[in-house]
């Protein structure tokens, strides 16, 4: 057999190496005899955009096969590869070729067997299918044509292998066929006939139960894959089996010609299976009913979880249903590497029984990454569906769209476009006006489509993420639970990070799910390690990015420097060092490339990334020439930006607190009163982990007079919830900018404020050497308002201690340098502690009075937290005597929300106080 | 002006139930009612409470002194939710405060280890209401996280329930009429049990269950060990500071974690050899269904499973536990005790 093309095309003695002859070999083969354009020749070979020069090599690879055909000079010209305007011929002759010999065994073997000889059927139909080599036109790339051609002449194949088994199923083979029905029941899962087959050879081998459950199986797949059950044929069948009808036993046939009266008891029946349809059997069928164009879709990605949501949807959408009509057109969009084009894949095949015409997929975007214009695209499809490459591409819009209708007319399709990038691209698509539906995937959502639904999709659910990686990474993710949930989260659930993740951890079998989350765990090498094979994850997030402007860019750069998880405008104006109304204009750019998500809360809009994406904007920022000095000028326009804030927060907070203004660090284009707005707590919450992370941004950075200023401005919150830990860190952080910028000033205001917080955990001596340490150090600057409010700090703590005299005195010696230094705050606290004092030494009258003096301090003040408190605390004296001791009897309330409980002995001995 | 301090433990002050030095509680709130006004609606409400674990007193850390006193930590956690109760969620003081289900955590082992240093421990309270009627709620949720020195080391919760006087007071007559009813098991009077008496050979050593000081050991030596279930009375001594009942009052919470402890203990050490000096209790969980009478006999039975090594090869014991007066279970408890080596 000189020439093959049902398994690898070889051409003997010597078949080209090179694909592309071979494959130009193969297209002249499967229209042996007949002349092909060397148009479609080109077409073929180089798809839409050939070489210029594609004629010229076109001609070579012809010499070069005519060298071969010609070749050994042995045994005669087989056959001859001729010059015939437009193109070329190839003549074969039909015996050295194993198609022809294939056709011509095949209706042999159909004319036998409808004339009863089985016999001699299955002989000749084994005959045929031994020239298989293998997949048919295999080992070269397919163009259109190769692609259908190799599809028809596998379904032939099928056809036969069928027409085969039927017959040796008649001469009673049922026990030899049951090993090779079950390998090809396993193969072909959705195949009806197939499994008919099987059913009857096992139970004929007295295997009934097990043709049940071929049974079973087959229409769990059916109604999996395809949402159908199986057609009337199989239920036939399946219930007699049940019933165990006789007539499905074996009975050897009468004679080699005629009919078998009993034709309803042939095993393979007829299972109306939809897609192919093969009836094999009997004299007295009518012609063979048309078979349906195989659906040209690629099967959905295997290892697809998950989306149940979405598939529902989407099937709901195209169904319709429930008095909504079905919808024409559903547009899925998303960022890149969410699943698209496998959601769209799963939804056709889902709903292939929508459409009896077939499913096509078309991909919109070229081989260069370039999206096809629109006269491509819809030169594409048309090719797709008349198998047309006659000649010159269309570029007049109108004829375009004409002969797309013409094609389309009258089926009931489904159009996959995938890819797409804009409307104008794939409007003769749309305009062709298909009975069917289009479903469109693209990173934009594709507005102005008129009766089109939208689905947008996002990361997945953490539940669904984890169903995903368990999926493809197989058995060893299944055994560490935790450390696929942690995968999970470090590839943000986006299901091409849990893709890669997945396929980097099988292509190495010697490591484990917690050491590619160990791996994974660095952000700085994050996207390095999510690459594997073809899948690239940088590459797929960077498509976005690419196609931004500069300035888009930019943002995307700077904005990664957000302090926190989302941040608002403001932010934003402070990174890119914009006013806020552009600033926020670029972001709803970058929302709209999908490189930026953002939400509402119903007052403000909030920006986030991504966390891959966040990455991604890191390493790009990172990777500029200037990278360190941008980072550095963007951190200082942010630290300053929150120092306004905070410190506008701080103000109507705790009025008074802050003794010490930095004037000169505030940005006075901000508006920060309406920016903080009516409550500063509120404000706070919600900014409170971006102002620590800045702090720390800022110490890294060098920039220390902006690292005691935000860490000062945040003092009163965290005072005011006892937040502990932010407060140490952010004041430690601050120390060590104090001192190493040599300002002896800021160093002792954050030492008293570290003296606060070790007086609110009830640390005694950490707080007295806090305080004194700042203690000494005002009164070295003169900083009589700092000395003072740091005498009433040992005073608060020897208080805590019943060390009331001492604690009285600086109390008393507190409150006078406050009054001539007119610092009310000052006052406010020590008229409080001599209050508590006199409250511990029983002189309820003295203590109410002090109140009274510490409310209208307070008043004055504008510290409505001071003033109900002094409110509560004089209730609470006045009224204890005429009730019953409350169960806080052991408590007292020191400050606004802060209780003592337990009365203390004297823990502490003085020695030479002041 | 200079000052000097030699910081010294005191012991236990009168009426504070004996803590050392008092206890700053901060409230920590998320409103604006919350910032000014300091109001108490009946929501979920945040605090933080901040003491130094005491070094030298004469119940909490009483013993050989490996490890830090958990029981100091219930105590404190059980105190402020008192006190939050009452003084935030406005219970009623009439109404008292039961507790229904407890349980403590422990998650790092390491700042639980005493170094001889002084160390802080912080909690992180959250209480939320439970079955709000009329503003007040009836019950509460608490949950704490433990930090030792800055370290997260445990965690503790506890569900508080406030009854009416009235219903309290039936359920007590109801439990004690019940507990009367049943047959006792047999049970030497208390008095008999105390070492201070003659009888120190059959009284529990106090180094067995972890501590020194003979009067801070609740529990008595078995009376019968079925199947490797240890029963053991329960008791605790006349004028204790922290687990002696008010007068005519029920068993308080303490004695149940401590029991619970000091049974676990014994019944570890006989069966599985476990020392006591370097068990700590790790998990403590326990439901509360009654009422016991401070004077009448309390039992707990107790048993044990095999040990269990965990990741770094150290073996621990499961214990259950249940309390009873008479046939009546006031109490059942699980607790896990680990070798620490």
């Amino acid at each position: 057999m000189r020439f093959r093309v049902l398994g690898p095309v070889s051409l003997s003695p010597r078949t080209p190496s090179a694909a592309k002859p071979r494959a130009l070999l193969a297209t002249l083969l499967v229209q042996a005899g007949e002349v092909v354009p060397v148009h479609s020749l080109i077409d073929e070979l180089w798809g839409t955009e050939p070489p210029r020069t594609a004629t010229t090599t076109l001609q070579v690879y012809v010499s070069q096969l005519r060298k071969v055909l010609a070749g050994d000079g042995s045994a005669g010209r087989a056959g001859e590869l001729l010059t015939r305007a437009p193109g070329y011929l190839l003549t074969v002759s039909d015996q050295e070729f194993d198609l022809p010999c294939f056709e011509r065994l095949r209706t042999e073997g159909r004319t036998a067997y409808q004339e009863g000889d089985f016999g001699r059927a299955s002989r000749l139909l084994h005959e045929a299918l031994a020239l298989w080599t293998g997949q048919a036109l295999s080992g070269i790339p397919h163009g259109v044509r190769l692609e259908s051609a190799a599809i028809r002449l596998d379904e032939l194949r099928m056809e036969v292998l069928e027409q085969r088994i039927v017959a040796d199923l008649r001469l009673g083979r049922h026990q030899e066929l049951a090993g090779e029905l079950l390998a090809l029941a396993n193969e072909h899962p959705l195949r009806e006939t197939l499994h008919g087959h099987l059913m009857v050879a096992l139970y004929r081998t007295g295997r009934g139960s097990d043709a049940l459950r071929v049974y079973g199986r087959l229409r769990h797949s059916l109604v999996e894959e395809l949402g159908v059950e199986p057609g009337p044929g199989m239920s036939r069948l399946h219930e007699r089996v049940l019933r165990r009808d006789p007539s499905l036993d074996w009975q050897p046939p009468r004679n080699a010609r005629g009919t078998n009266p009993d034709e309803g008891g042939r095993g393979a029946g007829t299972p109306g299976s939809q897609g192919a349809a093969r009836s094999a059997t009997g004299t007295a069928d009518g012609p063979r009913p048309v078979p349906a164009p195989p659906s040209t879709l690629p099967a959905p990605p295997p290892g697809f979880v998950g989306r149940h949501e979405e598939l529902a949807y989407g099937e709901r959408a195209l169904r319709g249903g429930a008095g909504r009509q079905p919808v024409r057109i559903l547009a899925v969009s998303g960022p890149a590497g969410v699943g698209k084009t496998a959601l769209a894949l799963q939804l056709a095949h889902r709903t292939a029984d929508l459409f009896p015409d077939g499913q096509l997929l078309i991909g919109l975007r070229g081989p260069d990454g370039r999206p096809l214009s629109s006269s491509q695209a819809g030169a594409a499809l048309l090719r797709r569906l008349t198998d047309d490459v006659s000649g010159s591409p269309l570029t007049d819009p109108e004829e375009l769209t004409d002969r797309l209708r013409r094609a389309v007319h009258g089926r009931r399709m489904l159009l996959v476009l995938d890819d797409a990038a804009s409307e104008h691209q794939i409007r003769p698509l749309l305009q062709s006006g298909a009975a069917g539906a289009v479903i469109l995937t693209g990173r934009r959502p594709v507005a102005a489509l008129d009766g089109a639904q939208h689905l947008r999709l996002d990361a997945v659910r953490p539940q669904e993420a984890v169903e995903l990686l368990l999926a493809a990474g197989g058995e060893r993710m299944a055994q560490d639970p935790v450390a696929v949930a942690e995968i999970a989260r470090l590839c943000g659930c986006f299901p091409l990070a849990l893709r890669v993740a997945a396929a980097a951890l099988t292509a190495r079998p010697h490591t484990t799910p917690a050491a590619l989350a160990g791996r994974l765990h660095d952000e700085r090498t994050r996207l390095g390690v999510l690459r594997e094979g073809g899948l690239d994850l940088r590459a797929t997030l960077l498509t976005g990015y690419q196609e931004a402007g500069p300035p888009v860019r930019r943002a995307f750069r700077l904005l990664s420097l957000a302090p926190a998880l989302d941040f608002t405008g403001w932010t934003a104006a402070a990174l890119l060092g914009t006013g806020q109304a552009e600033a926020e204009e670029t972001t709803e750019e970058l929302v709209r490339a999908q490189l930026l998500e953002a939400r509402t809360d119903g007052q403000a809009v909030r920006y986030g990334f991504h966390s891959l994406l966040r990455v991604l904007a890191t390493e790009l920022r990172e990777a500029e020439p200037d990278g360190a000095r941008t980072r550095r000028d963007a951190v200082e326009r942010l630290g300053r930006a929150y120092v306004t804030l905070a410190g506008c927060a701080d103000r109507q907070l705790a009025p008074g607190r802050a003794w010490r203004a930095y004037a000169d660090a505030a940005d006075p284009s901000l508006d920060a009163p309406a920016i903080v707005g009516a409550s500063p707590l509120g404000w706070f919450r919600e900014e409170a982990t971006g102002l620590v992370e800045t702090v720390r941004r800022t110490h890294a950075e060098g920039l220390w007079p902006l690292v005691w200023q935000l860490a000062g401005s945040a003092a009163g919150y965290f005072h005011a919830r006892a937040a502990w830990e932010e407060w140490e860190e952010t004041h430690e952080l601050a120390l060590d900018a104090a001192r190493r910028a040599g300002s002896v000033e800021a160093e002792a205001a954050i030492q008293y404020s570290l003296g606060d917080l070790a007086w609110q955990r009830r640390e005694a001596a950490r707080a007295l050497r806090c305080y004194t340490a700042a203690q000494h150090t005002f009164e070295l600057v003169r900083d009589r308002v700092g000395a003072a409010r740091c005498r009433i700090g040992v005073a608060d703590v020897l208080l805590g201690q019943n060390l009331l005299e001492p604690a009285a005195r600086r109390y008393g010696r507190a409150l006078a340098l406050c009054s001539a230094g007119g610092d009310l705050r000052g006052e406010v606290a020590a008229l409080n502690g001599l209050a508590l004092v006199n409250l511990r030494r029983g002189r309820a009258e003295t203590a109410v009075r002090q109140l009274a003096q510490c409310g209208r301090a307070a008043e004055q003040l504008g510290d409505r937290r001071w003033t109900e408190y002094v409110r509560r605390a004089t209730a609470r004296l006045t009224a204890d005597a005429l009730r019953r001791p409350s169960p806080a009897a052991n408590a007292v309330e020191v400050r606004p929300g802060m209780w003592l409980i337990g009365t203390a002995t004297p823990t502490l001995t003085s020695a030479g106080a002041a | 002006m200079d000052i000097t301090f030699i910081p010294q433990p005191a012991a236990s002050a009168s009426g504070s139930k004996g803590f050392t030095a008092p206890l700053h509680l901060l409230h920590r709130p998320v409103t604006p009612e919350g910032f000014l006004l300091d109001a108490t609606p009946p929501v979920e409400q945040h605090f933080a409470l901040s003491a130094e674990l005491p070094s030298e007193h004469e119940t909490f850390n009483d013993g050989p002194g490996t490890f830090h006193d958990l029981l100091f930590v219930a105590e404190t956690l059980r105190q402020a939710t008192h006190f939050v109760a009452h003084q935030y969620f406005r219970v009623p003081a009439e109404r008292p405060a039961v507790f229904v289900s407890s349980g403590l955590d422990v998650l790092d082992l390491a700042p639980w280890r005493r170094t001889g240093r002084p160390a802080h421990m912080t909690l992180d309270i959250t209480l939320a209401p439970v079955d709000v009627v009329n503003g007040v709620p009836r019950g509460l949720d608490c949950r704490g996280d433990v930090a030792i020195d800055g370290v997260s080391c445990g965690s503790a919760s506890a569900r508080l329930q406030f009854l009416m006087p009235q219903v309290y007071r039936s359920h007590r007559a109801a439990g004690r009429q019940e507990s009367l009813r049943s047959t006792a098991p047999l049970v030497r009077p208390l008095a008999a049990m105390t070492v201070a008496g003659q009888e120190a050979a059959l009284a529990v050593r106090p180094e067995s269950v972890g501590r020194d000081d003979p009067r801070n050991v609740v529990v008595g030596p078995p009376l019968w060990a079925p199947y490797g279930e240890f029963v053991l009375p329960v008791a605790c001594e006349p004028g204790h500071k922290v687990f002696e009942a008010d007068s005519g009052g029920h068993v308080p919470g303490p004695v149940f974690l401590e029991a619970s402890r000091q049974a676990s203990l014994l019944a570890a050490a006989e069966l599985h050899g476990l020392r006591p000096a370097h068990a700590m209790l790790t998990r403590w969980r326990a439901a509360f269904r009654g009422f016991g009478d401070a004077d009448l006999p309390l039992t707990c039975t107790v048993a044990t499973e095999d040990p269990v090594r965990d990741g770094t090869g150290r073996p621990s014991v499961h214990t259950r536990l249940a309390f009873s007066q008479g046939s009546r279970v006031l109490c059942t408890a699980t607790a896990v005790l680990l070798q620490d080596c």
